[in-house]
């Protein structure tokens, strides 16, 4: 029998979440049960949506699988930031200005944490090193490299900036690129260090 | 989101209602979750039952077996082990006083 799109779509959102949450050979199991149920369901002459919206979203049906928690799980807030992962990455970000050792300090808070992964570690070391410092260099350049002048007629005066450097749009570009990357690495950072790392 | 109370109340019963319904015979999990979905007070999302039921499989409570169909792939059907009715009998007893007590009280309340 074949799958209709939206069955399989579904089916996808269930395996990928459930992956996620209770690894793939459990999720595997899931998909099947599920999938059957979809199968015999839709065969039984029932429509596809509505099997579906009487099965629940994925995120329900794989919050249903873990052990009874004393609320509901999808309205859990998620595990707090602790100590540890508040102060590296503040640091990651702006300890630069600490005599540089700020930063470093931040990354051994990093890399000592139990709540990111590796690839999590890597992201928050390398983009960028020294957080928002490398904005203070670049930013340096290019307020030396332009120059204001201010021509006044009668009693108005108009100011034009004159740009020595590169145009102003690769320094605009590049400027954000240095803000925007380790401002999107700490927000990742510290959503996922709000869930509590399973082995 | 519904309240808390009903759906921990929900969720304690619910695994008693899938082993009552399997009392009298085996049973095919599509027919099975499709007759708790029929009462909406029971169950929310039909999906949900999935994972209840391999738990109570865990747990001993029930066994699965595979069944040839005629039409499609083969069948699961779930069966009441000796352990399951022996919780389901405890469960019977329990909510049944467990029932009396709340609707006695309920009842004082109310003029």
């Amino acid at each position: 029998m074949t799958t209709p799109p939206l069955a399989r779509g579904y089916l996808d959102d269930l395996r990928s979440v459930a992956a996620e949450r209770l690894g793939s050979q459990r999720a595997d199991e899931l998909v099947a049960d599920i999938g059957e149920h979809l199968e015999a369901a839709v065969a039984d002459g029932r429509s596809v949506e509505d099997v579906i919206q009487r099965l629940g979203s994925p995120a329900d049906i794989v919050a249903a699988e873990q052990p009874a928690p004393a609320a509901p799980p999808s309205t859990a807030p998620a595990a707090r930031l602790r100590a540890q992962e508040i102060i590296a990455l503040v640091l990651l970000l702006g300890g630069i200005i600490v005599f540089v050792i700020g930063w470093v300090v931040g990354v051994v808070l990093l890399w000592t944490s139990d709540r990111w992964s590796t690839r999590d570690k890597l992201i928050g070391t390398f983009l960028w090193p020294g957080g928002l410092g490398p904005l203070l260099i670049v930013g340096g350049f290019a307020t030396s490299g332009s120059s204001e002048i201010q021509s006044c007629a009668g009693s108005t005066c108009t100011t034009v900036t004159e740009t020595t450097g590169p145009p102003g749009w690769v320094g605009l570009v590049v400027v954000a690129v240095l803000v925007v990357v380790p401002v999107l690495t700490t927000i990742h950072l510290a959503r996922s260090a709000r869930v509590p790392r399973t082995a | 989101m519904e309240p808390g109370a009903l759906s921990q109340l929900r969720r304690g019963a619910l695994e008693y209602c899938v082993l009552a319904l399997l009392q009298d015979e085996p049973r095919y999990a599509v027919d099975l979750v499709t007759e708790l979905g029929r009462h909406p007070s029971l169950v929310t999302s039909e999906g949900t039952i999935y994972p209840l039921l391999s738990r109570l499989r865990k747990e001993g409570l029930v066994l699965t077996e595979q069944r040839e169909s005629e039409q499609g792939p083969p069948r699961r059907y779930y069966q009441l082990t000796r352990d399951g009715r022996r919780a389901l009998d405890r469960f019977e007893t329990d909510w049944r006083a467990f029932r009396d007590a709340v609707d006695e009280t309920l009842r004082k309340d109310t003029p």
